[in-house]
């Protein structure tokens, strides 16, 4: 009975065992089926990791040939740009020249109708250069101290003599702007710029009122309102929609009867949204244009809010004031020289030459000058080194080094100021910008004395 | 077949008699590697048939009702087993219409490849549920037996009504809620 109860408990505790080892072996191969599928799970992971960074290496390579494409663009428009811009110095430089010493009605008048071409040829270039140079994303807005109603005034009185050249009357009205605020006044200046030159192309007779409002003054902004308001064509609906687009103007006629690229309002667009603003337009075909701009500035962190509250009405000529100056005129390129030299005689003024950076220290070193005109491009020694040098011989009796280039971008200008240059003309050179500059410094020089 | 069929049989058989009685049971029916079972194993149904067969001869109760019986001892040790199948469900009907849809996908989760019957579920009108189950083992004697049981364990009564197997051995079950 014993035996076949151990038999008994035998069998079962076998068949339990049996059972056991079956559900380890089960387990075991479960686990293992287990860690196949996070094996294969890993690979794929990593394959796809591998596809990933393959991917984004190509991307990476075609960015790069993209962004190089873009580059090469841009170099080459400004390239261009700057090779039509030489010739056209001398050609408007040497026609305004002419036109002055021309006694013959008839020549003057063609002589007048040559550089009028010349300007517009200049400003088409100017223009094709500037939209390209947004649209490559180059546009760069500059974040530095200015006197904005300053700014907006030059640029008023830059528009004057075409306003009053056909009979229109140009005025102006700024009401609670700060003395000084932080932007880019050059983009400000094309923004006005553009405008007014809009206006004035569509406005036949009248009027053309600008108005500068200090909207919103907070968290250290400032938001400032434009508005250019003409009693010009106007402008129909139809065409209000794509007036902002470029290359589109009022409508094709309007090409052949006033001229301009198109580009000018949609640099206005780009630059105004590029200052966190906008520009649009109200109109009744007829009767004229209002055009009204936003623009965003940084305020300083102390800012005065008076003085500039300026009512003016028309603006007088600035003739350079007496005193005698010992100028300096470093230029590499003949024609350039004479362009310079005759408009500085057209003021009165006489001036040394040097043909080269390093010509230009040896006349420092000989001779005391109070004005240095300083071309930026030269072979040797370009502007920047040659002013450089000048400012390190440690010259004082407060010597003016002014910049003449083709290139005035932001970059450009800071690289002249911290070369240690107090100004800059923007070539083709005007004698306008010369009998500026000579006021500013005449003016500055009373002062002192 | 799933190896916690046979485990739980043989338990059940353990539990109404005693230790003695199943290993006679296991021993006298004949099978291939000596009753061995484990809970994660899968098995032969003939083996499950031979052992059901052999139960009926030993116990003097006809299979059908061996196979009824074991259904409803089931349903109640799958209750304490997997009581994550019973959260939030109050009714038998609920839950009898959940097995295709929940119960199974979770069995296929742990065994890709378990053969498992079907119980297509409708509900024809409130408080009925049709509930068709086809199988090639055709269990269908085990299948009333799992529906008893979920009745039972509800506490719910409802009436359990079957019909003929049909051609293809599918048997439609009709349980409806007595009100």
């Amino acid at each position: 009975m014993n035996e076949e109860s151990d038999g008994r408990w035998q069998r079962r505790l076998d068949r339990e065992r049996r059972a056991r080892k079956e559900a380890e072996g089960l387990l075991e191969q479960k686990s293992l089926e287990l860690f196949s599928a996070n094996e294969q799970l890993r690979r794929q992971a990593e394959d796809l990791e591998k596809l990933v960074e393959a991917r984004t290496a190509d991307l990476e390579s075609a960015l790069g040939r993209a962004e190089a494409a873009v580059r090469a663009k841009a170099d080459f428009l400004a390239t261009i740009s700057h090779e039509i811009r030489t010739p056209l110095n001398g050609i408007l430089g040497l026609s305004e020249l002419l036109q002055m010493e021309m006694h013959d009605d008839g020549q003057r008048h063609h002589l007048g109708l040559l550089r009028q071409s010349g300007e517009i040829l200049l400003a088409l270039v100017n223009d094709l250069l500037d939209f390209s140079k947004i649209e490559a994303g180059h546009l760069e807005i500059e974040r530095v101290r200015f006197d904005l109603a300053a700014e907006l005034e030059l640029v008023l009185h830059t528009h004057l003599p075409t306003a009053a050249g056909r009979g229109i009357d140009l005025s102006w009205q700024f009401h609670h702007l700060p003395q000084v605020v932080m932007g880019d006044s050059l983009r400000l200046g094309q923004i006005l710029g553009n405008l007014l030159s809009n206006a004035l192309k569509f406005t036949p007779a009248g009027s053309i009122r600008v108005e500068a409002h200090g909207m919103a003054w907070e968290g250290g902004r400032f938001r400032l309102r434009l508005t250019v308001a003409d009693s010009g064509i106007g402008i129909s609906p139809e065409v209000m929609g794509s007036l902002f687009e470029p290359f589109s103007q009022g409508e094709s006629s309007i090409t052949r009867r006033f001229g301009g690229t198109g580009l000018g309002l949609a640099i206005v667009r780009r630059l105004a949204r590029a200052m966190e603003g906008d520009v649009s337009v109200s109109s009744t075909p007829g009767e004229g244009s209002v055009f009204t701009c936003d623009l965003v500035f940084g305020l300083p962190l102390a800012v005065e809010r008076a003085a500039a509250d300026r009512d003016v009405r028309a603006g007088g000529e600035c003739d350079p004031p007496v005193p005698e100056l010992e100028i300096l005129l470093v230029e590499d390129n003949a024609i350039n020289q004479t362009v310079a030299l005759r408009f500085l005689r057209k003021l009165g003024r006489h001036a040394d030459v040097a043909s080269s950076g390093i010509e230009a220290l040896e006349r420092v070193a000989a001779k005391s000058y109070d004005l240095i005109f300083m071309d930026m491009q030269m072979p040797e020694m370009d502007g920047l080194e040659a002013t450089r040098q000048i400012r390190a011989m440690g010259i004082g009796g407060g010597l003016q080094i002014i910049a003449l280039t083709a290139n005035a971008s932001p970059a450009d200008r800071e690289r002249c100021f911290e070369a240690g240059m107090d100004g800059f003309l923007a070539k083709p050179l005007r004698l306008d910008d010369f009998r500026e500059v000579l006021c500013r410094i005449c003016a500055g020089r009373a002062v002192k004395d | 077949m799933k190896g916690i069929v046979f485990t739980e049989f043989l338990e059940m058989i353990e539990a109404r008699h005693d230790g003695d009685f199943a290993d006679d049971l296991i021993v006298t029916a004949g099978l291939p590697h000596d009753g061995a079972y484990t809970a994660v194993g899968t098995y032969p149904h003939t083996e499950m048939v031979a052992l059901v067969v052999r139960y009926s001869a030993m116990s003097e109760i006809p299979v059908p009702e061996v196979l009824k019986g074991f259904g409803r001892h089931l349903f109640e040790r799958f209750a304490v087993l997997y009581p994550v199948f019973f959260d939030q469900v109050r009714c038998p009907l609920d839950f009898l219409g959940t097995i295709e849809d929940v119960i199974h996908v979770e069995v296929r989760k742990l065994y890709p490849d378990a053969e498992l019957p079907r119980f297509d579920a409708v509900r024809p009108e409130p408080g009925v549920l049709e509930l068709t189950y086809r199988s090639e083992r055709h269990l269908a004697d085990l299948a009333e037996g799992l529906i008893e049981g979920c009745v039972k364990h509800f506490g719910v009564p409802h009436e359990i009504e079957r019909g003929d197997a049909e051609s293809d051995g599918s048997v439609r079950f009709r349980i409806r809620k007595i009100a």
